[in-house]
């Protein structure tokens, strides 16, 4: 069967294309976040590539070579920057490691290495300086970016699927259940989020999963409205009435002929929703209460940041990363908006 | 065109665009005709075939942009509207051409009294009427079209009103200054037959009292039938014929007109099958050189298909057509 | 009778609405009062009468969209609300219905193929893609639109096309009676003619039965066997086609008849320009249903139900003056 996109979303597509601002943010923020699944291979303590009495061994950081191979005694992961610096190694001919272009990963401690005592200023080695623990600010800045808009886009998974799930429902069967739904989702949103958070945090211990979990169990409420709203106003079509007299199931209504025409909310609703993910997770992370350390994230360099007011490139770097992610992403959302929903101006004279 | 009574609309080969989805479409294309004093004019056509544009047009009433005139001119009882300044025009729109629309729904405002309503549209044109003879004039005029117990009409809200009375709050807006021209567009298309007949025979006796000329734009041949003089049949943003009433329906001349009447049903039809015209109305974005009419035209030739059809030509006295066969 | 393929005993449908915001008692609109009628195979009932007089209601309530608040409907002889699983599905099958508007009545989103396969996907056989498309090229066919639509959206068609698309769909599973809503009312003129008929070609090539709801009364007309003047959610006159115009026998059908305006110029015939307009029918009403708005309303109108009358052959008015 030939596929064809349906020519409204093709004209959105188009519009969207044609709002180069928000086209290009898109570009670049796909791009980056596509080098940063690969952040192993840009910022990292394990080579790329290690040579070791005539043996080739490639991208230690996704294959694990243990210590006894390169005639260390131990079974358990070589460590690459000790063994590169270690007689054993330079005495052999030919020997040799390449090592990515920031040699250090986020978790990389260099306090060996230093020459000052951390946080030290950018230099050479260390283009944006390291942190309190003597870790490279870029390896961690670059991790965290990972993590941030892995955890943004993971949330926004769960959410679209929660809102739309119980927005849809409560949209289309209405009456009761509608009115208890709704009233739920009052008590729930009386909740205080950060409160339940450092209490959830503290009992069951911060963690990745937790952190989602519970944000995704607030943040769904927005999304919400915005699809009940639209079920609602699609459910008085008549397609709806038509699907029922030809037997189609009342789930199968749901989700095959009004959700595909409640997209436009959820669509529009992507980006900003990402926005807010970074930067609550990021203000989480700043008050102690987000990932657990040593997690690289942003919020916790500005932490350090704000303990250490002279060290400025611990908090002026993540709050660089930090707008112009944002800004990237409120590019985006602008210019989905303005596609789906073009408004043009007209007078009458 | 002859006209013999002093012409109050001139509009001469005008043309209308709009750019849709940038798109231009032509929505009206090299239109001329003329109305006389009191005369009334049907229009008739299918959905979409630039009626309503037409006789916005006469008003100035276009969306600028998307829309654009593109050539022609428009005078309307000696002015030219089209050169008017804004200043100028909102003083003919609603004094000298009172317009009743569509949607009886929408030409409302829904958080408005209705009575405030019909008195806006009295003093804007009539700033220096006193308020009590204000009131008393729209109670009057609430009489004259027929809406029962004024008083309390006059402080309700459009939606506790019927369809009906509200085409008749919106026919009372129209007619509350005199106007020389009444533009009705589709008034009855939303309303029950009962009620259109209850409407048309109100908009007739108005027309006949005030000697007002009135446009009917419709899509019922039956509406024109009973109510104008002389009748404009559009296709496809042209004029296809303009005729006396009397004369079109006894002869129509242009196989459109000729197919359309054909093949509405009447209570003297048989049952059995209707004559059609095949095909549909083309969307303006994808009209042809030639005869918009032609693809679908049981009597086209090769002429039809290449060239415009010629401007209207009088083929009988009063009876003007556009099309190649005359 | 046994030979009936539809019949409905004194349906009723109500539905509540509040009279006063805070303390009102709960009033009913009485959208279908005590509707009965019979449809057999082959025959076409049309359904005439000026808008909320419940023609869409009845049309709902008989393809189940609507819980009738009273009565009866039997199909085949038996009565709907004693039916199984199956015998719903069966039903789904031979009762189809066409809605007025072709506008909302096709999702935007589905392609020509999926809207005129939905009762076929979700019916219990199972259908290969293969088999489905050719299933949407035969009903394409059927209804006069090129088989190369198949992969379009709905928004790409005009009104007519979109009404063909809805036709197509219904007859998908081959039913035995079409109930059509308002069909052609938001069509073009010239288009109308088209799809009347397109769907009087496809009731005798397929033995349909149709009930065919208008408020335009040349339309029914044109269509129909029998025709059922509703008011005010009752019927209030049934009449064989011919016989409803020669021998009118009630004065609402009298006024209809005469409010059309006819596409003619010379023979003007008397108006009957009918008083007040077609009121919400809220609660109970004594007496006639027509008696606010009757030329010849004398004072048992408002104290007596009128009866059935005898007309002509099978042809009854409910009025006491026919
Ligand atoms: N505001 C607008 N923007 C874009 N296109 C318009 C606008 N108004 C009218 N048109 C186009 O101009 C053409 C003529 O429209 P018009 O409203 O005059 O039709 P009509 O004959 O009055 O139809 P109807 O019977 O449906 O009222 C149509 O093709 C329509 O798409
Ligand atoms: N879901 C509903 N809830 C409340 N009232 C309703 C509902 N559906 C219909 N009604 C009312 O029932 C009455 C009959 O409506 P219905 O739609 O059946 O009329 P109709 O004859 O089809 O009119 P039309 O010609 O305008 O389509 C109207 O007064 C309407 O307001
Ligand atoms: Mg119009
Ligand atoms: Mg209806």
């Amino acid at each position: 069967m030939k596929l064809r996109i349906s020519p409204l979303t093709q004209r959105r597509l188009g519009r969207f294309l044609k709002i180069k601002r928000a086209f290009i943010a898109l570009c670049i923020l796909l791009g980056l976040f596509f080098l940063s699944l690969f952040s192993e291979l840009i910022a990292n303590d394990k080579p790329l590539l290690i040579h070791y009495e005539g043996k080739l061994y490639f991208f230690a950081a996704y294959n694990l070579y243990a210590d006894k191979e390169f005639g260390g005694k131990y079974q358990t992961e070589a460590l690459y920057r000790e063994l590169a610096r270690s007689e054993r190694f330079q005495a052999g001919t030919g020997n040799f490691m390449l090592f990515p272009l920031i040699p250090y990963s986020p978790y990389t401690s260099t306090l060996d290495e230093l020459e000052g005592t951390p946080p030290t200023a950018p230099d050479a080695k260390h283009i944006l300086g390291t942190d309190d623990r003597g870790r490279d600010v870029f390896a961690r800045l670059l991790y965290g970016f990972r993590i941030s808009l892995t955890f943004a886009l993971v949330l926004l998974l769960l959410e679209i699927v929660i809102g739309c799930i119980i927005g849809g429902l409560q949209g289309y069967m209405g009456g009761k259940f509608d009115l208890i739904m709704q009233r739920f989702i009052e008590v729930l949103s009386a909740l205080p989020f950060l409160y339940v958070i450092i209490l959830i945090g503290s009992v069951l211990g911060q963690s990745f999963s937790t952190l989602i979990i519970i944000m995704a169990v607030f943040n769904w409420i927005g999304l919400s409205y915005y699809i009940r709203a639209e079920f609602l106003r699609l459910k008085k079509y008549q397609f709806v009435d038509a699907a029922k007299v030809l037997g189609v199931k009342r789930f199968k209504i749901l989700f095959s002929e009004i959700l595909p025409n409640a997209l436009t909310p959820i669509i529009t609703f992507m980006p900003f929703s990402l926005i807010s993910a970074v930067f609550t997770l990021t203000a989480l992370d700043y008050l102690g209460f987000g990932l657990p350390a040593p997690t690289p994230s942003w919020g916790e360099l500005i932490r350090q940041g704000m303990g250490n007011l002279s060290s400025y490139w611990l908090s002026v770097y993540p709050f660089i990363a930090l707008f112009l992610t944002l800004l990237l992403l409120t590019f985006v959302g602008e210019g989905v908006r303005e596609a789906m929903d073009p408004k043009e101006y007209t007078k009458m004279e | 065109m002859s006209v013999t009574k002093k012409d109050l609309v001139k509009v001469n080969n005008l043309s209308i665009g709009f750019t849709v989805e940038e798109q231009y479409i032509q929505a009206v294309d090299s239109v001329s005709f003329s109305l006389g004093q009191g005369e009334s004019l049907g229009l008739v056509g299918e959905s979409g075939c630039g009626k309503s544009v037409t006789a916005m047009s006469i008003l100035k009433l276009l969306p600028i942009p998307p829309g654009r005139i593109e050539k022609g001119s428009i005078v309307f009882n000696g002015k030219n509207i089209l050169s008017l300044a804004p200043k100028e025009l909102y003083g003919i729109r609603g004094k000298e051409i009172g317009v009743i629309f569509q949607e009886p729904m929408t030409s409302l405002n829904p958080v408005k009294r209705v009575g405030e309503q019909v008195a806006e549209a009295l003093t804007i044109h009539l700033p220096e009427m006193p308020a009590d003879k204000v009131r008393s004039r729209i109670l009057a005029l609430f009489k004259e079209v027929g809406l029962p117990n004024q008083e309390d009409i006059y402080g309700m809200y459009p939606h506790s009103l019927s369809g009906g009375m509200r085409q008749r709050v919106v026919i009372a807006i129209a007619i509350a200054c005199n106007p020389k021209l009444l533009i009705a567009d589709e008034p009855t298309t939303a309303l029950d037959v009962t009620i259109q007949a209850q409407i048309m025979e109100l908009i007739e006796s108005l027309h006949k009292q005030y000697n007002m000329a009135l446009i009917l734009i419709t899509h019922n041949m039956g509406l024109v039938a009973t109510t104008c003089d002389r009748v404009i049949v559009m296709y496809a943003g042209r004029f296809a014929e303009v005729a006396a009433v009397k004369d079109l329906f006894k002869q129509p001349l242009h196989p459109y007109t000729n197919g359309l009447l054909q093949s509405i049903p009447t209570l003297d039809t048989k049952g059995g099958k209707l004559s059609s015209i095949k095909g549909t109305v083309p969307h303006p974005s994808k009209f042809l050189p030639g005869c918009r009419f032609a693809p679908r035209c049981p009597d086209r030739f090769k002429q039809c298909d290449q060239n415009t059809p010629p401007p209207l030509k009088e083929h009988k006295k009063g009876h003007w057509v556009s099309c190649w066969l005359y | 009778m046994a030979s009936d393929l539809l019949a409905v005993k004194h349906l009723k449908k109500y539905f509540p609405v509040q009279k006063n915001m805070f303390f009102g008692k709960k009033a009913f609109i009485h959208a279908v009062d005590g509707i009965s009628f019979a449809i057999g195979p082959r025959q076409t009932i049309g359904l005439v009468g000026e808008s909320g007089c419940g023609k869409t209601t009845l049309g709902r309530t008989l393809v189940n969209l609507e819980k009738p608040t009273a009565g009866e409907i039997y199909f085949k002889g038996k009565n709907t609300a004693d039916f199984k699983y199956s015998e719903w599905y069966e039903y789904r099958k031979s009762v189809q219905f066409i809605f007025q508007d072709p506008y909302s009545s096709l999702n935007p989103r589905k392609t020509v193929l999926d809207i005129v396969t939905t009762s076929l996907r979700s019916s219990n056989l199972l259908y290969s893609k293969k088999k489905l498309a050719g299933r949407t090229e035969e009903l394409l066919k059927l209804v006069g639109l090129s088989t190369q639509y198949c992969h379009h959206y709905p928004h790409e068609f005009s009104g007519g096309q979109r009404q063909r698309i809805s036709i197509a769909r219904a007859l998908a599973l081959s039913p035995e009676l079409l109930i059509c809503d308002e069909p052609v009312s938001a069509l073009d003129v010239s288009i109308q003619a088209q799809v009347l008929n397109l769907l009087n070609g496809l009731k005798n090539k397929f033995n349909l039965s149709l009930i065919f709801i208008s408020h335009d009364l040349a339309v029914v007309k044109h269509v129909s066997d029998m025709i059922f003047v509703m008011y005010r959610g009752k019927i209030v006159e049934k009449a064989p086609g011919a016989s409803l115009f020669a021998h009118t026998g009630h004065p609402y059908s009298k006024a209809l008849i005469s409010a059309i305006p006819e596409p003619k110029v010379g023979k003007s015939k008397e108006r009957i320009i009918l008083k007040g307009d077609v009121s919400t029918p809220v609660g109970e009403m004594k007496g006639c249903c027509f008696q606010d708005r009757c030329y010849m309303a004398q004072k048992i109108c408002k104290k007596q139900e009128p009866p059935a009358k005898q007309v002509a052959k099978e042809h009854t008015a409910f009025c006491h003056f026919a």
